[in-house]
């Protein structure tokens, strides 16, 4: 289902006056005949743009899919598509998070069962592959770069579930028709939160379009449909969606494929230290450079000016984050650097942000043993698939005992995601040592 | 899209209502600029005729039950208040030069003290509710006093489009009067999704608001696709403008208008039965294995057996049970229907007439 966040207002008054003032040159443009034959010529380019829309939806329905989260006594439901002929499949992480199984009906009603590939939470993508298949209609991705303020897009959905479930009649069966909704790119590069370099859409997205594509008007699938800014905690489209690029999709597609089911990270320049805004200088100010740091070996030098990363230029901190939000760690970018008059380029490799993360609820435990109980372990972590089940009992990581949850939770912030900790675990009476690759958060 | 359709000049016309009306629309106005030929307002205010503006005066709207609101009752007053009917004027179309006025379900609900219905000439006239189909969310007004609004003659037939004309990705305009009933007001948007309803309505994603439910779904050569209609259903806790619409199609209003207009309610029609037991889709997709057929079911009749495997339906691929539902469902108590089913290595075709479901609701 959709996430929700706290109503915002982006009002748009740049762009917007820029629009007036396009309609006011029109709307006076001094010529009759001009004005005549643009509203002769309307209906005649509203076929002309209803036959594009009715080929292209024709043309990416059957790639469509209904995703449905088996989360143990109910459903998450949402949106996917289908990337290549052998059924990988794309939605949003918050789709398909914490679910025992995933189920998909493709448009038309066929039905797979699905195997998750890889997880980016931090992205909110996720990529399932269809089980029991061949030659699955698909949709090609687009160049996201490439989108424009203005251009008309669609959007492939199940908005409220109106496709996969009867909601007129309970009971009575659905007809697998996803919904289609039209609109324009209202802006690109939007900064929000997990959403680092999101394209914002006015068409309808509502509860369930979660996951679906978000398609040019030649076909292709530029994005994910899967938040929305939202009122009264209404979870009701407003006319402001996000869209996660697909060029940043692309770019994790690798890391997503091997993932095992496991969840991919990204990655940041560990030890720079950015200023806000780069108001009236030429590129960011970098403010700090931590001392024998990545970006310390990468060159970096309090003082400096960032001009560009990635060959996109930067001038605000949340545009900064926002491009390194699209990249997985241990990829490397480029960085334009503008230092006493000169230009310098530099090379960062990208290390995984954010926490170490184990994926274990600890319990205290009594008796003799020393060590951390297993009160449950998350589903789709990293303790999950190094086999660690409830009830175990931690009392040894690397090498090091752990006497409570105090001294794990020490342990654990000395660790990065991606790392791979041995944990010595008592179970009944046997005594496991577990390899375990830390996830994430 | 801006609204339009209201032009300069009209209401000294409006008397003769409704040929007079037309008449402008044919001859060259030189200050309608906004309505040339081939613009979108001129193809809104071809439909003008027919659309009315309707007054609700009701003692008491309806209450939904708490447990049935968004987050059970408990959110804000507005995340509740979305099945509440507007104040004012709403829409209506139409139907016939009796002064049969179609329009949504959602708007006339409540205890209604009484209707009054504004006719595209300006005039009030009160009317009654002479029928209801809440599964359609459609009712059905009449103008009281049994004057007629247009002669044989001035009368024109609503534009309603042909069966099956609209398809995903059609453009369509959702016209309406409300809340100021001199101007039509549309609302621009594409068919969604079709077959919703049982195959009786259409998806839009054109906003719905009070001005416009109950009005007119029109496409890109000025035909009604349907009416609109569903914002306030239970079901719907969305509401209104939110981009999810739906609008009970031309087709199925040509069917279930003659009861309407018999004064006879619409009832949700019995579910069709075949009379087969067979299993939840599982990822073969190769059909809906049957596992039991039902003693003296239409399946029994056709001489379908236990361990077939239903392939087609009606000429459509059957992938699983779920879908096979979907497609008898798509037809009526009293349908024939024809399936192939493998048993073994044959593929046998069968013909049968679909029957009552067993359990009402």
């Amino acid at each position: 289902m959709k996430k929700f966040t706290r109503s915002k207002f982006n009002v748009q008054a740049r762009s917007s006056r820029r629009l007036y003032c396009l309609l006011a040159l029109l709307v006076l443009a001094p010529c009759p005949r001009v004005c005549a034959d643009a509203a002769s010529s309307q209906i005649a380019a509203l076929r002309e743009l209803e036959t594009r829309i009715k080929t292209v939806v024709a043309a990416c329905k059957p790639a469509f899919v209904f995703i449905k989260g088996d989360q143990g006594g109910g459903y998450s439901s949402g949106s996917g598509f289908c990337i290549s002929p052998d059924g990988y499949v794309l939605t949003n992480d918050h789709v398909i998070a914490g679910a025992r199984s995933v189920q998909a009906y493709m448009a038309g009603g066929r039905f797979f069962k699905t195997t998750v590939v890889g997880r980016d939470p931090g992205g909110d993508v996720a990529l399932l592959k269809l089980q029991g298949g061949k030659f699955f209609p698909f949709l090609e991705l687009g160049d996201s770069q490439a989108l424009r303020p203005g251009q008309r897009v669609l959007a492939l959905g199940d908005p409220f579930l109106t496709g996969s479930e009867s909601i007129f009649d309970p009971g009575a069966p659905a007809n697998f028709e996803p919904a289609v909704s039209m609109g324009i790119v209202s802006a690109v590069h939007r900064y929000s939160e997990t959403y680092n370099d999101a394209i914002q859409v006015d068409l309808a997205v509502n509860r369930g379009n979660s996951g679906g594509p978000l398609i040019t008007l030649d076909g292709k699938a530029v994005g994910i449909n899967g938040k929305i800014e939202t009122r009264f905690a209404l979870g009701i489209n407003t006319g402001v969606g996000y869209a996660v690029p697909s060029n940043q999709i692309a770019r994790f597609m690798k890391y997503l494929k091997s993932a095992e089911g496991g969840v991919v990270l990204h990655g940041k320049i560990e030890g720079l230290i950015v200023g806000e805004r780069a108001d009236e200088k030429s590129g960011l100010p970098v403010t700090g450079v931590r001392q024998g740091s990545p970006a310390a070996a990468s060159g970096f030098k309090v003082g400096d000016l960032l001009g560009s990363l990635g060959g996109l230029p930067v001038r605000t901190r949340s545009r900064y984050m926002g491009i390194l939000g699209t990249y997985p760690a241990g990829e490397s970018i480029g960085a334009e650097v503008l230092r006493a008059g000169g230009k310098l380029e530099l090379e960062a490799v990208l290390v995984a942000g954010g926490k170490a993360h184990l994926g274990i609820k600890p319990r205290v435990v009594s008796g003799d043993i020393e060590g951390v109980g297993v009160g449950t372990v998350e589903r789709s972590t990293s303790a999950q698939r190094a086999g660690i089940k409830e009830g175990d009992v931690i009392t040894m990581f690397d090498g090091e005992a752990v006497a409570s949850s105090t001294d794990l939770k020490r342990l654990m912030n000395r660790r990065r995601p991606g790392d791979t900790v041995v944990l010595r675990i008592s179970r009944s009476d046997k005594v496991l040592e577990l390899e375990v690759t830390l996830g994430g958060k | 899209m801006a609204g339009g359709a209201g032009l300069p000049g009209h209401s000294k016309q409006r008397l003769l209502f409704p040929f007079a009306l037309s008449l402008v629309f044919l001859q060259p106005h030189g200050s309608l600029v906004a309505s040339e030929a081939g613009s979108v307002s001129a193809l809104a205010a071809s439909l003008e005729d027919w659309v009315v503006a309707i007054k609700v005066n009701r003692s008491k709207d309806i209450q939904i039950p708490r447990s049935q609101l968004p987050f059970n009752g408990r959110g804000s007053a507005e995340s509740q208040s979305y099945y509440k009917r507007p104040e004012g004027y709403v829409t209506g179309f139409l139907v016939d030069r009796h002064g049969h006025v179609l329009t949504s379900n959602y708007n006339l609900l409540g205890t209604i003290k009484s209707v009054t219905v504004r006719l595209p000439s300006g005039k009030e006239r009160a009317a009654t509710v002479v029928a209801r189909d809440p599964l359609d969310d459609l009712a059905l007004l009449r103008l009281s006093g049994g004057g007629e609004v247009a002669t044989k003659a001035q009368w024109r037939e609503p534009p309603w489009a042909e069966a099956s004309s609209a398809a995903a990705g059609s453009l369509v305009f959702a016209l309406g009067r409300g809340p100021s009933p001199e101007r039509m007001n549309l609302s621009e948007g594409i068919i969604s999704a079709v077959g919703r309803n049982s195959s009786r309505a259409v998806q839009i994603d054109a906003k719905l608001n009070y001005g416009n439910v109950g009005g007119p779904l029109v496409d890109l050569d000025g035909k009604v696709v349907g009416i609109c209609g569903f914002v306030g259903h239970v079901y719907h806790q969305w509401g209104l403008n939110s981009g999810i619409g739906f609008a009970t199609t031309s087709e199925t209003i040509r069917r279930i208008l003659p009861r309407l207009l018999e004064g006879k309610d619409v009832k949700p029609p019995p579910r069709p039965f075949l009379g087969i037991q067979s299993e939840p889709a599982g990822g073969g997709n190769d059909g809906a294995p049957v596992i039991e057929v039902v003693p003296g079911s239409s399946a029994a009749s056709a001489g379908v057996k236990s361990k077939d495997v239903i392939i087609r339906f009606n000429g459509e691929e059957v992938p699983n049970f779920t879908r096979l539902r979907f497609l008898i469902f798509s037809r009526k108590v009293g349908d024939e229907v024809e399936f192939v089913v493998r048993r073994g290595e044959k593929e046998i075709t069968l013909k049968g007439v679909l029957g009552k479901f067993p359990e009402r609701r």
